[in-house]
């Protein structure tokens, strides 16, 4: 079965783009002097408006027309800005990096403790101290290739800067015939984590759907964490928690799934069949949209590989330049921009009718967004300003605190 | 046979389609089996004979990671197959998944 291009259709608005990045606070969260690529902000503010003509109210909500979602996070969590701090670029978060390698640059990002203990694995150092000089210092006479192959074998987030060259478009597969549903108590349940598949949740959410947050009871999402962040994603979801380490637990999640019209998801293709749960499967019955949030795509070994928002970005040659040196733009931008192009295929997809499978990459979105002619844009110092926190600063969400209700209002046996 | 195991060492099993990376390791030799069968480490060195012994079958899924019972040995699938790994005849234990990270 073939992909279609399924790009969420948005129409590209005369726009004051330096104005609105600077107001997003985008411009504050990226190295001072920094060209930005006009394209990042003409899709990040066609995709909030195309959201806004269909009740998502981002303009309000974020500010600077939505494109103020980028900065949000940054925001909540009170990030510095991103950068040449100390030495090598550094992205808002901190986790990630982009240094020289012997042929070009590479992007890597160890969130975690075992990210960090994978590095003797990964480059065959000893970690006798601070990571990142020690990871420098290793990459620096290697080719990308062997860089990221390895890194790809050991589960890492690595990759070259803008490997990902071409455009790729979102992509869908038609898996049957549906009739369109309204946005308006459509029901969607949001498997996915972090950043870009919540916000695609939330602003469903305030366009009328349902939205069901699922999570494993031993592995929740770990942006529950980054608190206050978390409840200005969650505060319109439902919340279900099941033992997706059982086999019972497993089972109810494919019941689950059966009982929605809308699955988003960001796991690797392979972590959830390992869970006797098929994307294709349960799509050509029920769900009517499968939407896979993946770092570069579905298919093949690509679908096996692991992405945040900041390499990934990278990865799509969306990056800003110090001189001969790359930058971050702002924080994991790739996130942001992937969760308004999640909402908005949705919605295109919802109205359209059809039964589809999703495949939305975030190196694939930020490509799409990356300098493409000498489009860009200047970043000056004046006039930078921080981000800000949405006006609705959402609610608390409990883990499971509706599992009951909605296994019982779906008529799915519990745990026993 | 015991084999030099290091971080990043890559794992081939002999008799199946089974391949591991040494994630952690002390550095040390160390009598290590996949399927039962000591393992090659080039793809180039299989010469497709033998089987997976008995008790040493079951699968090894892609992308989990297997720890021995002193937790001296981590390694990480990187191509599934029948074959699970063991340290002196003792199978690894599946390790629980990695945590989500809190932000990025």
């Amino acid at each position: 079965m073939s992909w279609e291009v399924v790009d969420p259709q948005w129409s590209d608005a005369d726009v004051d783009a330096a104005d609105l990045w600077a107001r997003s606070g985008g411009q504050w969260l990226t190295a001072p002097g920094v060209a930005v690529p006009v394209e990042l902000v003409r899709g990040a503010v066609g995709l909030a408006r195309c959201l806004d003509a269909q009740g998502a109210g981002l303009a309000d909500l974020v500010g600077a027309d939505g494109v103020g979602v980028i900065g949000e996070r940054a925001a909540a969590l009170g990030l510095s800005p991103s950068g040449p701090a100390t030495g090598r670029a550094a992205s808002c978060g901190g986790a990630s990096r982009i240094l020289p390698c012997a042929d070009g640059w590479v992007v890597a990002t160890l969130a975690r403790d075992d990210d960090i203990a994978a590095v003797p694995a990964w480059l065959g150092v000893d970690l006798g101290g601070p990571h990142w000089p020690i990871v420098e210092r290793a990459v620096a006479d290697r080719a990308c290739a062997e860089v990221v192959e390895q890194a790809t074998l050991l589960g890492l987030a690595c990759a070259r800067l803008g490997e990902v060259g071409e455009m790729h478009p979102v992509r869908g597969r038609r898996l049957g015939d549906a009739a369109p549903k309204p946005l308006e108590g459509l029901v969607v349940a949001n498997l996915s984590s972090l950043w870009a598949g919540p916000l695609a949740g939330d602003v469903l959410a305030r366009m009328g759907a349902r939205v069901v947050k699922v999570e494993s009871e031993y592995r929740p999402d770990g942006s529950r964490r980054a608190g206050r962040f978390f409840e200005a994603l969650h505060g319109r979801c439902e919340s279900v928690a099941l033992p997706l380490h059982t086999d019972d637990g497993c089972r109810q999640l494919g019941e689950l799934l059966s009982n929605v019209d809308v699955v988003i998801e960001g796991s690797r293709p392979r972590a959830l069949q390992q869970l006797g749960i098929d994307a294709v499967t349960l799509t050509e019955r029920h769900p009517q949209i499968w939407v896979s949030i993946t770092a570069y795509g579905r298919d093949g070994a690509a679908g096996h590989r692991v992405g945040f928002g900041d390499d990934t970005a990278v990865a799509g040659n969306l990056v800003g330049w110090v001189g001969e040196s790359p930058t971050f733009l702002a924080d994991a931008v790739a996130d942001p921009v992937t969760g308004l192009s999640v909402a908005a295929v949705i919605a295109q997809l919802a109205n359209g009718g059809g039964r589809w499978l999703v495949d939305v990459a975030l190196a694939h979105v930020a490509a799409s967004m990356s300098p493409r002619s000498n489009g860009t844009i200047i970043a000056a110092d004046q006039g930078s300003v921080r981000p800000k926190v949405r006006s609705d600063p959402g609610r608390p969400l409990p883990l499971g605190r509706d599992t009951a209700t909605v296994l019982d209002e779906f008529g799915i046996r519990s745990s026993t | 046979m015991a084999i030099n195991l290091k971080p990043g060492t890559r794992l081939f099993s002999a008799v199946c389609t089974t391949e591991m990376i040494v994630v952690k390791a002390s550095g040390a030799d160390a009598d290590v089996t996949i399927g039962g069968v000591a393992p090659v480490t080039a793809a180039a060195d299989r010469d497709g004979s033998g089987s997976v012994v008995d008790g040493h079958g079951g699968g090894a899924s892609m992308g989990k990671r297997y720890v021995d019972v002193e937790g001296a040995f981590e390694l990480l699938c990187t191509k599934p197959g029948d074959g699970v790994p063991a340290l002196d005849g003792v199978l690894f234990e599946l390790k629980d998944a990695k945590p989500l990270p809190a932000s990025d």
